[in-house]
């Protein structure tokens, strides 16, 4: 929780005062791009390393996947709904 | 975008399932947040690069309330449709929704005012939240809009998914997204034990 509000602070602050310029903005989007690919890579390796989530895949995945996708689902359309009433304040 | 996710979470899955043993997985947690915070950094600087950003205040706070309620509202449905089609009772559907991507606690949360097993599907199912949300982020800003792709993150949108959302909106949905993901996670520890203990 520290780390979180430290960096994105940092970053924040950082970001004010610096002087964008093209190059920079295409710098820092790369860098994002290559963070994002090794966080990525890590959340994977956390899924497939524990042995709670592989041993348990075939008893409550099916019950367990429909859970996150149509909590997914249902919260996408109804942002969605939500953002096309208030199109005006909330774009 | 979501071809670059499918295939660095897949090589993760399967670097994890063949390679128990070594010093990746044994530093993992700390990985995981060093990457986070490296992330984050950049997160910010989006947003305080952006000069506009603190503007419209009002407006942004409205948004927040749009999409944090939406969540709330859309991942109960969620749930509860989840848990008839199951035949499970209408509260532990409820109290597995209510995790909002946040696998850790609502699983321990669970396991202990419910049971085992109740637990393990809490986790599993907000581990599937979180890896479906980096897979559908990219698309759904691209076809609906930049706040409806807060959606999917739920309580994540703070932290691991952030970078994501970030990636694929602009620097106003990102502060949005922080704030939602604030709000969700406050909620977390209250929220599950209280529908499944109501319902």
């Amino acid at each position: 929780m520290g780390v979180i509000f430290i960096a994105v602070t940092l970053g924040g602050v950082l970001g004010f005062f610096l002087k964008w310029n093209d190059f920079l903005k295409k710098t820092t989007s790369n860098l994002q791009l290559v963070g994002l690919s090794v966080l990525l890579f890590f959340m994977g390796v956390s899924v497939g390393s524990n042995p709670d989530i592989i041993d348990n895949l075939s008893l409550i995945g099916l019950k367990s996947f429909s859970f996150g996708l149509l909590s997914v689902f249902f919260s996408v359309i109804t942002i969605y709904a939500a953002t096309s009433i208030f199109k005006r304040r909330t774009s | 975008m979501s071809l670059l996710v499918v295939i660095t979470v897949t090589l993760g899955i399967f670097y994890g399932i063949l390679f128990n043993d070594n010093p990746i997985v044994a530093n993992l947690d700390f990985l995981i947040q060093a990457t986070l915070g490296f992330l984050l950094f950049f997160v910010g600087l989006d947003i305080g690069s952006n000069r506009s950003v603190f503007k419209g205040i009002k407006d942004k706070l409205f948004s927040v309330l749009v999409v944090t309620f939406s969540i709330i509202l859309g991942s109960l449905t969620g749930g509860l449709i989840t848990a008839l089609v199951f035949s499970m009772s209408p509260g532990e559907g409820l109290a597995i929704a209510a995790g909002f991507g946040w696998y850790s606690l609502s699983g321990i949360i669970l396991t202990n005012i419910g049971n085992a097993e109740l637990g393990s599907i809490a986790f599993l199912s907000n581990v599937f939240r979180e890896l479906i949300t980096f897979l559908v982020v990219p698309i759904i800003a691209v076809k609906l809009n930049y706040l409806s792709a807060i959606g999917p993150a739920g309580a994540t949108s703070m932290d691991t998914t952030l970078p994501i959302i970030s990636k694929n909106t602009d620097s106003h949905t990102a502060l949005v997204a922080f704030v939602n993901g604030l709000i969700l996670t406050a909620i977390v520890p209250f929220l599950v034990p209280l529908l499944y203990t109501l319902f």
